[in-house]
């Protein structure tokens, strides 16, 4: 049940309707019924539910237990149910989606042949596993109240919306949200039905067509080579963003009908001025979750202080202020390479090549504002800041072929036929029968209007701008946006659609 | 603020409505395949007069391809209309029986049976028929009978009552005929490449069996269930089973399917059993196993139209104004035709169409053509008073000259080709070969 398709849309509809009749006091038990039955009908299998169950089962004890251990000073007995409360989610996560990975490696490090049982891994168990272990963590350091009731606490991790592509929850504003007594507010309402029309304009009518041209492209990479590659490395960062920003839109806005707001993933993360700002544009509760749960810690922890102090001590203050933090932080993108998928190819592409990216440019970043101002370029100048958005642009780009390309090799051989002459121009013909000329039109038009509201975006809400404009004009777009998702958009039997990119992670 | 609420709700209803127009104006445009015969005899079926035409034929290819509405009117003055589609489950018949006499309530309903065995279908032949029918309770009932019989399950089916769900992808090639209907003129007429220049052998493949085999019991049920609705309908009914090449098995399954219709005191026309009689040709009167040919649809139509004639009492209704079009359509399909259709004299002669027309050109006093590739050699056919055709010379292939007997004759030069001795005639055209001087 992709969030695109009429049984979800069905499903959304009898939710919501059933929702607003049933007392207030209710209604977050419909929630949470509504949750387990999209889960038991989204996922590959409904019995994988048992493993999200058992999961807040032993995260609430755990928990509950944390709690009254450290409401009698016992610090011991709470680090011990921590560690064992992490390890329920950490392990399902492991064992269910990277154990293939890790015992590869380790039958080819000792030269042994591994079989291994084959596991249905629960939908959304990226994103759960780290929205429990957070909630946990927050509980470890008293920022949250222990949930009392496990159901509440269900419904936090299985709400159903979230499933599917993210974001990562927060306990703390999310009981608020979730457990709130909602009136139906129409505006509320609009406002979020407007945003899932939106998400559906972005992935139907613009992702579906760039994904038809990158496939095309990387079908047949020989054929395809030189320009093209490049082509269809920029088409996919595109494809990803109009993909999962609009899975968002979509997820964000079903949400908001229900009265509940879920946290932000995405700022316009093309107008970044440098690979840092980029992921704090980009899927931004993964980056704020590592960033509070993982890299924060490791930088307070015993081992990092005594490793600080022997480089202050050897190297000087300058390499002591940069190597733990530069450390910390290649620990936080090899975990982000991994989270997203247990192969060698996003361990660098997705986190390794990103760390260098980012090490690099602060190393670089003095010597640049030097060489800046002695070339009296204007940094504050819009040019300026396009250019660096666009240098942002293809060094995302390089890193997402690994992504997007199958293997290692496939990425390599990529790169290498980048610089081969192309067999066809990248201008010439070709490039039109890739998706025709009337779809290439429509990319540009959609694109061009995605900048537009970016922009707009980057002023304030695009939403609240359209609600001050007059009715009929208000009613024309809407209007036009549906007819324009009906008639245009990737969908349908005669439409190979692809399935959300961030989707079952 | 109980004027604000009153005023929302208002809106969101306004809101509401702009939304259907608009899916619906889609749905309209783009909700069908761009099905050439389904525009033409589904949607052509509601730009006919009410109460004009004497007979509805429902089925499926085994009604358009077989039996051609203009000559039945230019041989026979009878106005019959093809209610059919490809591949047209049987479990339609009822709905669309319903659906046609609400403007045809005097008509003849002629049913073919020959898909009354099956159970299933494919979601492409429900859309060939039902995106073509206006909305109607009829439809909707017609779309939840045959969506069950589909590989469609659950919300699968929504594509069958909104088909803009799976036609949106036709945005880039919208003609004229998806905004309005536009008519061939042709009532119904097929003249395509298939049907007019091909020729297969079905001789082998011909099987038939007097044999009796219960049909599967969702046969059973359609086909009773029909039965009963015509019992109560009081309209005038006819069965017909058409000449094609089934398995013994299905033929089994019709058979005991046509003895319940019978049963029930209802005529089954038995056009399979009796090729002989209107001497339909399995080596050169169809162009596929499933389908006669131009050849073969022109003498099917014509036996049909003798029996509907001789047993319904249809009078000719050629030369009244109300059918001036009718007139015309069955000119423009003789235009068609033609130049495909061989004299009575050659007629009941082996044929071999891919060989082309000889484009003959007056050259002083005789005949002078282009050799024809594969030809064997010419026969030169010469018209008589009385209009029929006389063959008056055979030429080798290499001689492509032939002098006329007389100034104002009017020859037909025919290629032929041999196959295992017997001489195979290929198409001509009557147009071209005048020797009247212009």
């Amino acid at each position: 049940m992709t969030v695109t398709s009429l049984t979800f849309f069905a499903f959304f509809g009898l939710s919501l309707l059933v929702y607003y009749l049933l007392p207030l006091r209710f209604r977050w038990i419909l929630l949470l019924i509504s949750s387990f039955v999209f889960f038991c009908f989204a996922a590959a299998s409904p019995w994988t539910i048992l493993y999200l169950l058992g999961a807040v089962a032993a995260v609430w004890l755990c928990a509950r237990g944390i709690r009254s251990a450290l409401e009698n000073g016992k610090q011991k007995q709470a680090k011990l149910l921590l560690l064992l409360g992490i390890f329920v989610p950490l392990g399902l996560l492991i064992l269910l989606k990277y154990l293939g990975f890790f015992a590869t490696n380790a039958a080819a490090i000792f030269g042994k042949s591994v079989t291994l049982p084959q596991f249905a891994a629960p939908l959304g168990i990226s994103f759960y596993s780290l929205s429990l272990i957070g909630y946990l963590l927050d509980v470890y350091w008293g920022q949250c109240e222990a949930e009392k009731n496990p159901a509440r606490l269900a419904l936090f991790t299985a709400w159903y919306p979230v499933m599917v592509s993210g974001p990562i929850l927060r306990y703390s504003p999310m009981k608020d949200e979730l457990f709130a007594e909602h009136r139906f507010d129409s505006r509320s309402f609009c406002f979020g039905l407007q945003r899932m029309l939106w998400g559906l304009f972005l992935k139907l009518v613009l992702s579906g067509r760039l994904g038809a041209a990158v496939d095309a492209i990387y079908a047949d990479p020989v054929r395809y080579a030189g320009g093209y590659i490049w082509l269809a490395a920029g088409l996919f960062m595109l494809q990803l963003y109009t993909d999962f920003s609009g899975c968002m839109e979509i997820i964000l806005g079903a949400s908001e009908c229900y009265g509940i707001k879920l946290p932000e993933n995405f700022r316009t993360p093309f107008f970044s001025r440098s690979v840092q700002e980029y992921w704090q544009r980009w899927h931004i509760t993964l980056g704020a979750w590592l960033r509070d749960y993982l890299l924060y810690p490791i930088l307070r922890s015993g081992l990092w202080k005594r490793m600080t102090k022997w480089i202050r001590a050897h190297l000087g203050k300058k390499a002591a202020k940069r190597i733990p933090n530069d450390l910390g932080m290649l620990c936080v993108w090899l975990l982000i390479g991994l989270w997203h998928g247990g192969d060698w190819k996003f361990i660098l592409g997705m986190g390794l090549w990103f760390w260098c990216c980012i090490a690099l440019s602060r190393l670089l970043d003095a010597p640049c504002k030097k060489l800046c101002a002695k070339l009296h370029i204007p940094t504050d100048s819009l040019i300026w800041h396009i250019v660096q958005s666009l240098r942002v642009f293809v060094l995302v780009a390089i890193g997402n072929m690994f992504f997007r390309l199958d293997s290692l090799s496939a990425v390599f051989e990529a790169f290498r036929l980048g610089f081969q002459p192309a067999q066809d121009n990248v201008l010439s013909g070709t490039l039109a029968l890739l998706g025709g000329p009337a779809d290439w039109a429509i990319l540009g038009v959609g694109l061009g209007l995605l900048l537009l509201v970016s922009c707009w975006q980057e002023k304030g809400s695009v939403r609240q701008r359209i609600a001050r404009w007059p009715l009929p004009l208000r009613w024309l777009i809407w209007l036009l946006l549906i007819a324009v998702i009906v008639v245009l958009g990737a969908y349908g039997p005669l439409y190979n659609a692809q399935d959300f990119i961030y989707e079952r992670f | 603020m109980q004027k604000k609420k009153t005023k929302k709700i208002i809106l969101l209803l306004v809101f509401l409505l702009l939304v259907v127009i608009v899916l619906g104006a889609a749905n309209h445009i783009l909700g069908s395949s761009g099905d050439a015969t389904g525009r033409q005899l589904i949607r052509g079926f509601y730009h006919e007069p009410k109460n004009s035409v004497d007979a509805v034929y429902i089925g499926g290819s085994d009604v358009f391809m077989f039996f051609q509405p203009p000559l039945a009117w230019c041989n026979h003055g009878i106005a019959v209309w093809n209610f059919a589609s490809n591949a047209q489950p049987f479990a339609a018949a009822e709905d669309l029986i319903r659906e046609a006499s609400k403007r045809q309530p005097e008509a003849l309903y002629i049913i073919s049976v020959a898909s009354a065995y099956s159970s299933s279908t494919e979601a492409e032949w429900v859309h060939t028929l039902t995106d073509y029918l206006p909305l109607s309770a009829n439809k909707l009932h017609l779309i939840s009978t045959l969506a069950d019989m589909t590989e469609l399950k659950g919300a699968e089916q929504l594509e069958f009552y909104f088909p803009v769900l799976r036609f949106h992808t036709r945005w880039n090639e919208l003609t004229e005929e998806d905004f309005r209907f536009v008519s061939n003129g042709l009532k119904g007429g097929i003249a395509n490449k298939g049907n007019l220049r091909t020729v297969e052998d079905v001789t082998e493949t011909w099987i038939m069996t007097e044999e009796r085999q219960e049909a599967d019991s969702f046969a059973v049920e359609r086909m009773e269930s029909l039965l009963d609705y015509c019992d109560k309908s009081g309209l005038q009914f006819l069965f017909v089973a058409p000449p094609m090449t089934k398995t013994p098995e299905i033929w089994a399954q019709l058979n005991s399917l046509c003895d319940r219709i019978t049963a029930r005191g209802y005529t089954v026309l038995h056009l399979e059993h009796e090729t002989d009689v209107y001497a339909l040709d399995t080596a050169a009167d169809f162009y596929n196993t499933g389908h006669v040919n131009i050849h073969g649809s022109i003498k099917y139509t014509d036996y049909l139209c003798r029996y509907l004639e001789e047993n319904y009492g249809f009078t000719d209704r050629r030369g009244q104004a109300d059918y001036a079009d009718w007139d015309e359509a069955a000119a423009l399909y003789e235009q068609k035709i033609h130049r495909y259709v061989l004299p009575f004299e050659i007629d009941a002669a082996p044929r071999t169409l891919d060989l082309p027309a000889v484009e003959a050109e007056r050259s002083g006093s005789g005949l002078f053509w282009m050799p024809v590739s594969g030809a064997d050699g010419y026969g030169v056919f010469l018209r008589q008073e009385d209009g029929t055709w006389l063959l008056a010379d055979e030429l080798d292939a290499y001689e492509i000259y032939w002098n006329c007997p007389a100034e104002d004759s009017t020859v037909i030069v025919v290629a032929y080709r041999l196959e295992n001795g017997v001489r195979c005639w290929g198409c001509f055209d009557t147009t071209v070969t005048s020797t009247k001087a212009k």
